[in-house]
């Protein structure tokens, strides 16, 4: 013990530093006021690139122009934008078929994302492989995919048609984007294509935060392999499952690349999402305070839908 | 309830050979504990039991049935896991159910069941809880109870103590001990606490390094370890050991240690006999040693630090030329006392020791181990 006890030289004295404007943000009592600094950028890059604009969008959809101004209140308000758009049927098939969408997609992307995650959570050889793979569409850029995607659906020249004709399952060539049924298939196809991976991931990483012994004290409780999935893997990935598919949601709703360049839309509205619309109706046709009206429809859709998802999914374990 | 074979059982990870050999017979209703450090094949074994690892070689027959290439649930066992694996989204009262509920049990006959496990485990006011909202003493209990409900054949407990503090761990010891004796399941319970192990086990099975360093009885293994290991691992503190040559004179063998000679007894000293004149490890435990009288042969050593405990002191000093450092006790067998310092427990010590000559004597009818240095088997 001696070895230790001999004297030590006095420690420096610490010399107190003064800091920003003589406040030391590393002390406890100014800690808060250090936080507060280094979210300013951030909250205010938000204020101007989100709260801004959104806020000239609910003002704007009171409005009747034609053209945006950046200027509140410049005419009388008016609810006319709205009663057209209530009144109007191409609205109510927007709303119709991002619905449709809304549900084809996220539930086949959930299904897929689902299984793609089960399987590459195996042991085997090439796991890593595998799982990359799986993540590979969403690493691609949406507009590339989808032309990409265009020219392999195309009626005379894809390779989809030609595979299927040589596997014998069509008797000649299908035109994917000229009839709405077809139309709205190679949509949900590609969309599924590309919103799958990010739900694999998200599910890969809830499945790897399943302790094994949830799994291990199942099967000595005589759990079967569908048992332990009911009982321990959905309950467990809850959580996981609500984020993702409020994202998922949001996704399908806002997403505008691969609908507009695989139909624009089309045929006959088949394929027209309200994001599709509103870009339309602000656009093509220049009627901002119609579209804007669209737009906070939309805001108002997906925040209802998001509020209620992830008050379902917070109480839905723990 | 049932009596467990385990013949020549044997596990292996490519070639690391987490498990040799393992044979062993439990009686029905006994308590047997798999004791070890980390590594050595204990979870191992228990896992293989449960039938959530494949054994390599050998089989494994409870009450007569050979369960070897059964699955986990058709074996009619119950584990307890050291996390406890208890599921967060439901309650008590459906964890405990959960076994029941898998093998379609009526609901009425699980609500039964459950509230009698309840009751026997007093957890009664705490099952509509969920987990998150209990203690770790309180959700060791439920984890008993999702065991003891589905009334199995075997109970395996996976160091199902490890993660409560010190004072809870002492109780949920008592209490396990307890409710296996008034239930009377044969149960197979894995530590590395060699407290744990000497205060509930009918039997210890001490391992190392995959192979069965010793079965027997908690008095078995603390009075006659089969090897310096066994002897080490048992009883805290550890086992000192003490170097030196083995003698002969008119009295019989004995080794001199500073001053101090050690001389062992029946039939130890009668197996010794063929050591004379030969260096040989010598055993001796921390309570044998007590303070000399004034005219009494002793050990004079400066203790190096004493750890006061109110009613004992444990007394670390050197003995430079015979102490051993030999890793033995505590959960990783590297971090085991190797430094070769040695210790007496002291009793009835009114007066603080350190700074000044202490003069230590073995205790009348105390035993002296001693071993092989070469095979640290046991002379006996």
């Amino acid at each position: 013990m001696s070895e230790f006890s001999q004297s030590r030289p006095a420690a420096p004295i610490v010399r107190r530093s003064h800091g920003l404007f003589g406040i030391d943000l590393a002390s406890p009592r100014h800690a808060n006021k250090l936080g507060y600094l280094l979210l300013a950028p951030a909250a205010l890059l938000i204020l101007a690139i989100l709260v801004y604009p959104m806020l000239l969008a609910i003002d704007l959809s009171f409005h009747d122009v034609k053209f945006a101004t950046l200027s509140f209140g410049a005419d009388d308000y008016t609810l006319k934008n709205y009663q057209r758009l209530f009144s109007s049927p191409e609205f109510w098939n927007a709303i119709r078929t991002t619905c449709m969408l809304l549900l084809v997609v996220t539930s086949i992307s959930l299904c897929v994302g689902m299984g793609t995650a089960l399987l590459v959570n195996q042991q085997f050889r090439g796991r890593s492989f595998a799982r990359m793979l799986i993540a590979l569409p969403w690493a691609v850029p949406e507009v590339v995919a989808v032309v990409t995607w265009v020219w392999i659906l195309d009626a005379s020249f894809g390779v989809l048609n030609w595979l299927l004709l040589k596997a014998g399952l069509i008797g000649g060539q299908v035109s994917w984007f000229s009839s709405p049924g077809s139309a709205f298939s190679a949509v949900t196809m590609v969309m599924v294509w590309k919103g799958y991976p990010f739900i694999s991931i998200m599910i890969l990483a809830g499945l790897q935060s399943i302790p094994e012994e949830f799994y291990q004290a199942a099967k000595v409780d005589g759990a079967n392999v569908f048992q332990r999935f009911i009982w321990i893997t959905v309950p467990c990935l809850a959580p996981v499952l609500g984020v993702t598919l409020v994202l998922t949601v949001l996704w399908v709703f806002r997403d505008f690349s691969i609908i507009y360049v695989l139909t624009g839309g089309g045929p006959v509205g088949a394929t027209e999402t309200l994001a599709i619309m509103t870009y339309e109706e602000a656009f093509s046709f220049f009627r901002m305070g119609y579209a804007s009206s669209i737009g906070v429809v939309t805001l108002l859709i997906c925040a209802v839908i998001s509020a209620f998802l992830v008050k379902k999914t917070s109480h839905a374990i723990y | 309830m049932a009596d467990i074979q385990i013949q020549n059982l044997s596990k292996s990870f490519g070639a690391f050979n987490a498990l040799k050999d393992m044979s062993l017979q439990i009686n029905d209703g006994e308590f047997v504990v798999f004791v070890g450090p980390s590594g050595c094949g204990k979870s191992t074994a228990l896992k293989i039991l449960a039938g959530l690892e494949a054994a390599s070689g050998g089989r494994i027959i409870i009450g007569g049935e050979d369960v070897t290439e059964l699955a986990p649930g058709k074996r009619d066992i119950a584990m307890v896991f050291q996390n406890y694996a208890l599921y967060p989204h439901l309650t008590v009262r459906q964890n405990i159910g959960f076994g029941l509920k898998m093998r379609n049990t009526d609901k009425a006959e699980i609500n039964a069941r459950v509230e009698r496990a309840a009751q026997a485990l007093e957890i009664t006011d705490l099952l509509d809880r969920r987990p998150k909202a209990l203690s770790g003493g309180q959700r060791q209990r439920v984890a008993l109870g999702r065991a003891i409900v589905r009334e199995p054949r075997v109970f395996l407990m996976d160091e199902p103590l490890s993660n409560l503090d010190a004072a809870l761990r002492v109780q949920m010891r008592a209490e396990i001990t307890a409710l296996q004796r008034r239930i009377g399941v044969t149960t197979i319970y894995v530590t590395h606490d060699q407290t744990e192990a000497m205060t509930m086990a009918d039997r210890i099975v001490i391992m190392r390094r995959g192979v069965v360093q010793q079965i027997g009885t908690p008095d078995e293994l603390f009075n006659r370890p089969n090897n310096i290991f066994v002897a080490g691992f048992i009883g805290s503190p550890s086992m000192n050991f003490i170097t030196g040559t083995l003698a002969r004179d008119d009295k019989g063998v004995f080794i001199e240690a500073g001053g101090l000679q050690l001389r062992p007894e029946g039939a130890v000293a009668h197996a010794a006999s063929a050591y004379i004149g030969r260096s040989v490890i010598c055993g001796i435990r921390p309570e044998a040693l007590g303070l000399a009288a004034p005219n009494e042969a002793a050990l004079e050593v400066e203790p190096m630090l004493v750890e006061s405990l109110g009613s004992e002191a444990y007394v670390h000093f050197r003995l430079p030329g015979h102490q051993v450092a030999i890793p033995v006790a505590g959960e990783h067998e590297h971090e085991g006392r190797a430094s070769g310092t040695l210790i007496a427990r002291l009793y009835d010590v009114d007066q603080s020791l350190i700074g000044r000559q202490v003069r230590l004597a073995i205790k009348p009818n105390t035993s002296i181990h001693l071993f092989d240095p070469a095979t640290e088997e046991a002379i006996k």
